[in-house]
């Protein structure tokens, strides 16, 4: 559907927008029409052109308009096509030069009137690729005079012939204008106020000229708003364009509001509204246009976690609604795409760039989203947790598009991360080998032999991709020792492709076997997610228990002495360790699979593997094996089978020292042996397991989620903890292991942040409280709400009050204080108070005076106002809980502000001087002076504040 | 129809949106706003929330941006290793109207840009670093301070002053040490100093301090370093391995130091740069023992498998163009990999070198 008839839809319920009726003499008609159809159904643009070049010679008076208009036409219709921006600009711009020819030559009034309109649309679309390409910065330095000049062009003639559209139906009469409103007059509005704005983008952001196109494009859409119906979906394009206006003005809280306005309201909510399907569409259509200009005006401003929650927000709808997407919403795919990868998440960056490239192979959006992946790639830190099969994924799509530098330069990234990796046996051959493929295609034989020959040698188990490797290698090292027979190197280099050859070639039957039963575990896994968290008489979990059953039987389909023999066992194990969610006999099933392999098959000397390949194969299913035994009891000591966890915990102990190679499992053994340890209440062993982990060097996930876990163990006991000398103690540990955690997570959580900090207040370690609140504060507030935000600024008031620092704690109170619902609350006054008052402390028995602003009666006055509020707060809250307000620690810390707060009083105002004395000792006569409550240091605070 | 409004050819493109300036954290979180002022104590930014100090030694590194057209393009130019444009270029942004800091930043580049163009004429190393000295008298106490330091000390090394280098690394080592200013300043300096070294024919000195300072870089990233740092810091440990082996080359032979690169390619944690490195040494071990052919097997192993960008592959594909030559271009025609070296690295030693190869 062309924008004119998208807008034509959306102001009228009826198809008024019939093409204009043909003209001109028979032979013309033909000509121009096979002009049309060499543009429209073969894309000839060229021929099209000559065509229309040679009967326009023969053509006079309205043939000639006519045979222009087709021009026109084939023009547009070129410039469409076009996938590069410039290429599309530029097609634009030759079709407003035909439209301005065709207007030229007097065309008759019906052909003038289509001729306007459609000239109208092309500046639109012009219009609107000239945003595009500013936003995204591809118009080359050298281009950019000509572009102005051309953008002059195309809105000063847009603007002539809506100008004259408008005039024209001013004159009709009102049964004409009624006949002519949505057809003319509405779109010729709409136009008319977005070249108003297209080209007050041509002006640098806040200049006057800016300013002045963007006032006129920003009323005529108020008015076009009005005048079609503010709910119609017009209407919303109207407020979408007034958005994109207000944003050009840099008004981003206007421009935000409507945007979200538009997202909220142009598909009514009520289920009772019904909208025929094409309204449906066109109206999320509408809302993907606004979220598109609401993302991309975050994103400019940097505001990364903003844009990233829009884009869930975003991608739940599309998904929950079944929205089909526009080139809008797959823009906004991208520019989700973009905030996720600025804020660390690559692999979800890139599967979102992925999928818009795959969803658009012959559009623009497919180059963007290209120019998305490659930025991701090129800036991914080399220590950045990315998902292999997303980076394999990424290079192998370049390497079908043919793209072979950038399929080098993914693969090569792919092989730079498989040490250590989990997944190494899964893409280590493959990755190899297309990186052969590459370069063979790129006649680098030298380099494609080498790396035939690596994935043969270092992945002898991947049947599949190790015998395409062989043919490859076996290829290229006879050509290299055809050229060269007395090269022994050579000689040698050929055999051992032949030899690979010979290795790899006879498992076919095998091969086609195991992809088989692979292909059924992917699909039982798939089964288990979806049964993930069911009941196990659920049909999702009695639907995951057949599918790995039918796996099961396939991996038992391997005979001895086949080279999947081994790996199939120990699938056939783990196919029985995956249903233990649902069945928890399964443990004990699986856990006899793997002991079996490990304490009979692979002691028996016969079943020693007789080649390289096999004993590589028996390497890893050695650890494999040792790896998932051991879960089994892990697994079953979670259930609290007696003796579970101590039998796992004497299989596991030597794993690391005896696997050193296998990364993830080991620090999956780490990890189940920090919880084993934690069941079984033996926290020194905990810690132990720990401090190997931290030495091992692994994937710092592993740091950060077990350090977690041993956290939580003391965090849980420091919660039930009643004795007050023991809290410190273990304040100290839980904030030694969540500081672990939060220092090896990819990206800590704000609340495990706020957690430590809290932590280390409570341990008086004020300083590092306030840096981590700082640095969380300073982050992006998206994500929480403004309650947490508030969290955070009194915890970190908290911190910079037990640093003495008020000068740093005043402006946040004040800030909140602004808040009406922050007004009342206590630990809001209660700070605020001591910032205006100060208050005393004690230091190694002297008292420490931490000085307040305030200085006059009136600021006394208030803190006192605001103190008296306090202890009424107090009182209340002992008459509630049946307590005597003496019992409170609350009470006695604004008592001792009371004295103080007299105390400086006192010093402005000579009527009150000696008050704070009074107050104490009348107190002292009732009490002793809080010391039962407190402690002794705080009677001693009171008494030094008396005789201050 | 006549519009009210000036010709637009008189206008600049329109700028987008302000970009705020980041500044990155340590903790590899970063700070967004305006960049106010950037000293080796404090960097100042003005944002949404007011203006706040963060302490220089919490700053990991500061992207500016809306940067003037003239620093865009001589950024571009200094990327694109044309050197006397770029310099030109830096030298048109110093007069630019924009920020404060658009002036040091400029005068930096400059010096940045005779640096790198020192690489392949040394001539240049000279005046490259009194580019630095005069940076360095003009704005003491910069935040950039560290860095125009290291450009002055690899200028002189390059200009053959082996002894001055050596003596303002030892300097930049103290400071960043005393004033806390990062590990990775502090290691930086040491290990430029063992390359200075290294360049200046001092390799059992070159050695010997490579020697302390592999395992201190590997027990500082055990020890679990600011986020920020953990990249760099292993990028430095890689640094100092290779030119550990190229320290022991450099005494005793290719063949001597063969169970060195042995040891490095045994090490499942040395990552892809330093893979290669330890390769190459064992291909010249190969071929210092006339096994021509086995070394270039083990080259082109580097050349198809180690990621682009790295000096490790620029020597890869000289040394792989030079002993196709010697195997007389069999089975591939030594002139492509000195093509590609001079392509790809323009700025490297190896291409200067893989020149003379193409006869240029």
């Amino acid at each position: 559907m062309t924008v004119l008839a998208g807008l034509l839809a959306a102001v009228l319920p009826l198809p008024l927008c019939a093409p204009a009726q043909e003209e001109g003499s028979a032979a013309l008609r033909e000509d121009a029409a096979f002009a049309r159809a060499l543009t429209l159904q073969l894309g000839f643009d060229n021929l099209s052109e000559i065509q229309l070049d040679r009967s326009l010679s023969k053509a006079k008076d309205n043939d000639r308009a006519f045979l222009l208009l087709a021009r026109c036409d084939v023009r547009k219709e070129a410039a469409q096509r076009a996938i590069e921006v410039p290429a599309r600009l530029e097609g634009f711009s030759r079709a407003v030069d035909a439209y301005t020819e065709f207007l030229a030559a007097d065309p008759d009034a019906e052909l003038a009137f289509a001729g306007r309109t459609s000239l109208a649309e092309v500046a639109y679309l012009y219009g609107s690729s000239l945003k595009l390409a500013l936003d995204a910065g591809v118009i080359p330095a050298e281009r950019q005079a000509d572009e102005r000049k051309n953008a002059e062009k195309v809105f000063d003639r847009a603007l002539q012939s809506l100008n004259t559209l408008i005039e024209e139906y001013g004159k009709l009469d009102a049964d004409q204008k009624d006949e002519l409103r949505q057809q003319v007059y509405f779109p010729s509005l709409y136009y008319r106020a977005l070249v108003y704005f297209y080209w007050g983008l041509l002006y640098p952001a806040g200049s006057v000229d800016r300013k002045e196109n963007c006032r006129r494009a920003r009323q005529q859409l108020e008015d076009f708003t009005l005048e079609v119906g503010e709910t119609s979906r017009a209407g919303f394009m109207g407020y979408n364009a007034l958005a994109e206006v207000y944003a050009a003005e840099s008004d981003f809280e206007a421009a935000a509001s409507y945007f979200q306005h538009v997202i909220d309201s142009a598909v009514p909510s009520d289920p009772n509204v019904e909208i025929p399907q094409a309204e449906l569409e066109g109206r999320r259509v509408v809302v993907q246009d606004a979220y598109l200009g609401l993302v991309s005006m975050y994103l400019k401003q940097d505001r990364v976690q903003d844009v990233i929650a829009k884009g869930e927000t975003f991608q739940a709808w599309e998904e929950g609604e079944g929205v089909v997407l526009s080139d809008s919403g797959y823009r906004v795919l991208l520019r989700y795409a973009d905030a996720l990868n600025r804020s660390g998440r690559y692999d979800d960056a890139l599967k979102i760039s992925e999928r818009v490239a795959r969803m658009n192979e012959r559009s623009v959006l497919r180059l963007e989203a290209n120019a998305v992946a490659r930025d991701i790639l090129e800036k991914l830190p080399a220590d950045a947790a990315i998902d292999l099969a997303v980076l394999y994924d990424a290079a192998y799509g370049a390497f079908a598009q043919k793209e072979y530098a950038e399929a080098v330069r993914g693969f090569q990234r792919v092989l730079s991360r498989l040490p250590g990796s989990s997944k190494a046996n899964e893409f280590g051959g493959q990755t190899y080998y297309y990186l052969g493929r590459t370069w063979d295609a790129m006649d680098r034989k030298l380099e494609a032999a080498v790396c035939y020959q690596l994935a043969c040698e270092l992945f002898p188990d991947d049947q599949d991709y190790g015998m395409r490797s062989a043919q490859g290698w076996q290829r290229l090292a006879e050509q290299f020792y055809s050229a060269a027979r007395e090269d022994p190197v050579l000689a040698r280099f050929r055999d051992e492709a032949n030899a690979a050859l010979g290795q790899f070639g006879g498992g076919n039957v095998d091969l086609a076997l195991w992809q088989g039963a692979q292909s059924d575990f992917n699909a039982a896994r798939e089964a288990a997610r979806k049964a993930r968290d069911q009941a196990a008489d659920s049909p999702e979990a009695r639907a995951a228990l057949a599918a790995f059953d039918k796996a099961l039987r396939s991996f038992s389909g391997f005979q001895k002495g086949s080279r999947y023999f081994e790996r199939a066992w120990i699938m056939r194990g783990r196919c029985e360790y995956s249903k233990i969610a649902w069945d928890a006999a399964a443990a004990d099933r699986a856990f006899k699979i793997f002991n079996d392999y490990l304490e009979d098959h692979i002691v028996n000397l016969e079943n020693n593997p007789a080649d390289p390949a096999g004993r590589k194969t028996r390497a890893e299913m050695t650890a494999e094996a040792a790896y998932w035994r051991a879960q089994c009891r892990f697994r079953q000591g979670e259930t609290r089978r007696d003796g579970a966890y101590p039998e796992f915990l004497r299989l596991s102990a030597d794993y690391a020292t005896q696997y050193p190679e296998q990364g993830d499992f080991v620090g999956g053994t780490f990890f189940t042996r920090v919880l084993a340890h934690l069941a079984l209440q033996d926290v020194d062993a905990a810690e132990a397991e720990f401090q190997k982990l931290a030495a091992a060097k692994l994937d710092p996930k592993w740091v950060d989620n077990t350090a977690y876990q041993i956290y939580k163990h003391y965090q849980a006991r420091l919660e039930v903890e009643t004795a007050a000398d023991q809290k410190p103690a273990l304040a100290r540990k839980a904030v030694e292991y969540l500081h672990a955690s939060n220092a090896a997570a990819a990206q800590p959580s704000w609340k495990n942040l706020y957690a430590e900090a809290r932590l280390q207040l409570l341990l008086g370690n004020s300083v590092e409280a306030s840096r981590i609140l700082e640095s969380v504060l300073r982050t992006e507030a998206t994500g929480r709400s403004e309650a947490d935000q508030f969290l955070l600024q009194i915890a970190l008031v908290e911190a910079y009050l037990a640093q003495d620092n008020t000068g740093a704690a005043a402006p946040i109170i004040e800030k909140l204080l602004e808040d009406p619902r922050r007004q009342k609350d206590l630990d809001v006054l209660d700070a605020s108070l001591r910032i205006l008052v100060g208050y005393p402390v004690l230091r190694d028995g002297r008292l420490i005076e931490v000085p307040g602003s305030a200085s006059s009666v009136d600021e006394f006055k208030k803190a006192d106002e605001t103190l008296s509020k306090l202890l009424v707060t107090v009182e209340a809250q002992a008459t509630q809980a049946g307590a005597s307000k003496y019992e409170l620690a609350g009470f006695w810390r604004l008592k001792l502000m009371q004295a103080y707060l007299y105390y400086r009083w006192g010093q402005v105002d000579g009527a009150l001087r000696g008050k704070h004395k009074t107050f104490v000792n009348s107190l002292r006569s009732l009490t002793d002076l809080g010391a039962q409550v407190m402690g002794t240091d705080f009677r001693t605070l009171m008494e030094k504040v008396e005789a201050l | 129809m006549t519009l009210p409004w000036p010709s637009l050819l008189l206008l600049l493109w329109p700028a987008a949106v302000q970009t705020p300036d980041r500044v990155h954290l340590m903790d590899a979180t970063t700070v967004s706003g305006q960049v106010t002022a950037a000293t080796l104590d404090a960097v100042s930014v003005t944002g949404a929330s007011g203006e706040q100090k963060i302490e220089a030694r919490q700053v990991f590194r500061i992207e500016f941006a809306d940067k003037p057209e003239a620093l865009r393009n001589a950024e571009s130019f200094l990327q694109a290793h044309d050197y006397q444009n770029a310099v030109n270029s830096f030298e048109s942004a110093d007069g630019a109207v924009g920020p404060w800091w658009v002036q040091p930043v400029a005068r930096l580049g400059r010096a940045d840009a005779l640096l790198a163009w020192s690489r392949i004429d040394k001539s240049r190393a000279g005046e490259a670093a009194d580019a630095y000295a005069q940076w360095l008298s003009a704005y003491p106490n910069s935040f950039f301070e560290p860095r125009a330091r290291l450009g002055q000390a690899r200028a002189l090394s390059l200009a053959g002053k082996t002894e001055d280098a050596s003596r303002l690394l030892e300097e930049l080592a103290t400071t960043a040490f005393q004033r806390n200013l990062g590990k990775h300043v502090e290691l930086g300096a040491r290990l430029e100093r063992a390359l200075a070294y290294l360049a200046g024919g001092q390799a059992q000195v070159a050695e010997a301090r490579l020697n302390d300072l592999v395992p201190e870089i590997g027990q500082v990233l055990s020890a679990g370093p600011p986020k920020a740092l953990v990249a760099p810091l292993r990028q430095l440990l890689a640094q100092a391995e290779i030119a550990l082996g190229e320290a022991k080359v450099a005494r005793n032979g290719d063949a001597a130091a063969r169970p060195y690169w042995e040891g490095l390619l045994a090490d499942r944690s040395a990552g892809p740069d330093t893979r290669g490195a330890a390769t190459i040494g064992l291909a010249l071990a190969a071929r210092s023992e006339g096994k021509h052919r086995e070394a270039q097997l083990l080259l082109a192993r580097v050349v198809a498998t180690l990621p682009g960008g790295s000096e490790t592959l620029a020597r890869a594909l000289y040394e792989l163009g030079d002993v196709s030559r010697e195997l007389g271009n069999s089975p591939v025609a030594s002139a492509l990999y000195f093509q590609q070296v001079v392509a790809e690295f323009p700025s490297s030693p190896w291409a200067a070198k893989a020149r003379v190869e193409l006869g240029g």
